[in-house]
């Protein structure tokens, strides 16, 4: 990979890429299979083989026409790469968390508002506020990571981000959440660690 | 009847039973937060979780098969789509100047 161009490398990533996905979607894995553990009847063969060549000339031409969008090779892509996939377990175990929190919101009984009379809270565990924050964070991948986690994390999602900055909007239920984010900004911090840019 | 089909076919029915739980109180959210934004954290969150666990309960029932590669796509897929639809109609709302319910009004 160290010697490789730019442009064979996103070629073949493509490719392999385009390939696995053919390969998992199309039923014709299922003929291959067949055909390897001798299960397959004559009389199916060329038509297994018509549909594989088309799909090999697909991918060919996807590949030759999409592959500067597909990747683009960057510095330490592959650390970068690594530390996502260790990103992704916590941001899955955030994404229970807040579920829970929104159902303990919505079921709570303090929180029944009786629909004419004008209804108050009472004490009830909604306090909404919208919160504004600058981080350090500038690359694209990393503000679009940041703006997608705030989403998935408990009781906060992301109404506007201004890149140039750095800049969040943030609507959060209710106080606790929204310091978390103004406070703790540990989730930032996780975000620039993962992007190799400064915290 | 009893061993792995069992034990396989509890936890569908689990995951199942968890999804919809999700699902359902999304859907309470829904009617019961006071205003725009508000409802948005619930439906833009439980049905994230409550549509991917039941995906996988459907995973586990068919086992390793093109069907469950298929769905595995359809999971990723919504775990990138949901944030960002919920994220999409956030900023039309606070653009157009919907104004946030505050603790204490009455409701919108």
């Amino acid at each position: 990979m160290t010697r490789m161009s730019e442009k064979n490398f996103s070629v073949l990533i493509t490719l392999v890429v385009l390939t696995i996905f053919w390969l998992l979607l199309s039923p014709l894995t299922v003929d291959i299979y067949k055909y390897f553990i001798g299960e397959l009847h004559h009389e199916e063969i060329p038509h297994v083989l018509f549909l594989l060549g088309s799909a090999i000339i697909c991918i060919a031409i996807v590949t030759v026409i999409s592959h500067d969008l597909m990747i683009k090779k960057e510095e330490q892509m592959w650390l970068k790469f690594k530390r996502l996939l260790a990103y992704i377990p916590w941001e899955l175990y955030q994404i229970l968390l807040a579920n829970l929190d929104v159902a303990y919101r919505a079921i709570h009984p303090k929180s029944f508002v009786s629909g004419r009379s004008g209804g108050m809270f009472g004490v009830g565990p909604i306090d909404p506020e919208v919160i504004q924050f600058e981080t350090t964070l500038r690359s694209d991948l990393s503000l679009v990571t940041m703006a997608n986690s705030i989403t998935l994390t408990p009781g906060t999602i992301t109404i506007l981000v201004d890149p140039p900055i750095g800049k969040f909007w943030v609507h959060s239920i209710a106080k606790a959440p929204g310091d978390a984010l103004l406070v703790d900004q540990s989730m930032q911090k996780k975000v620039a660690h993962v992007y190799l840019e400064e915290g | 009847m009893f061993g792995l089909d069992l034990i396989v076919n509890g936890v569908v029915v689990a995951l199942f039973v968890i999804g919809l739980f999700f699902m359902f109180s999304g859907a309470i959210g829904f009617l019961r937060f006071p205003d725009f934004y508000t409802r948005l954290h619930a439906t833009g969150k439980c049905d994230t979780l409550g549509e991917i666990l039941i995906i996988v309960g459907l995973i586990i029932y068919d086992g390793l098969s093109p069907l469950s590669a298929k769905l595995l796509f359809l999971s990723f897929f919504m775990l990138l789509a949901n944030p960002a639809g919920t994220h999409a109609m956030m900023k039309a709302a606070y653009v157009t100047g919907v104004r946030p319910w505050k603790r204490g009004e009455a409701r919108q």
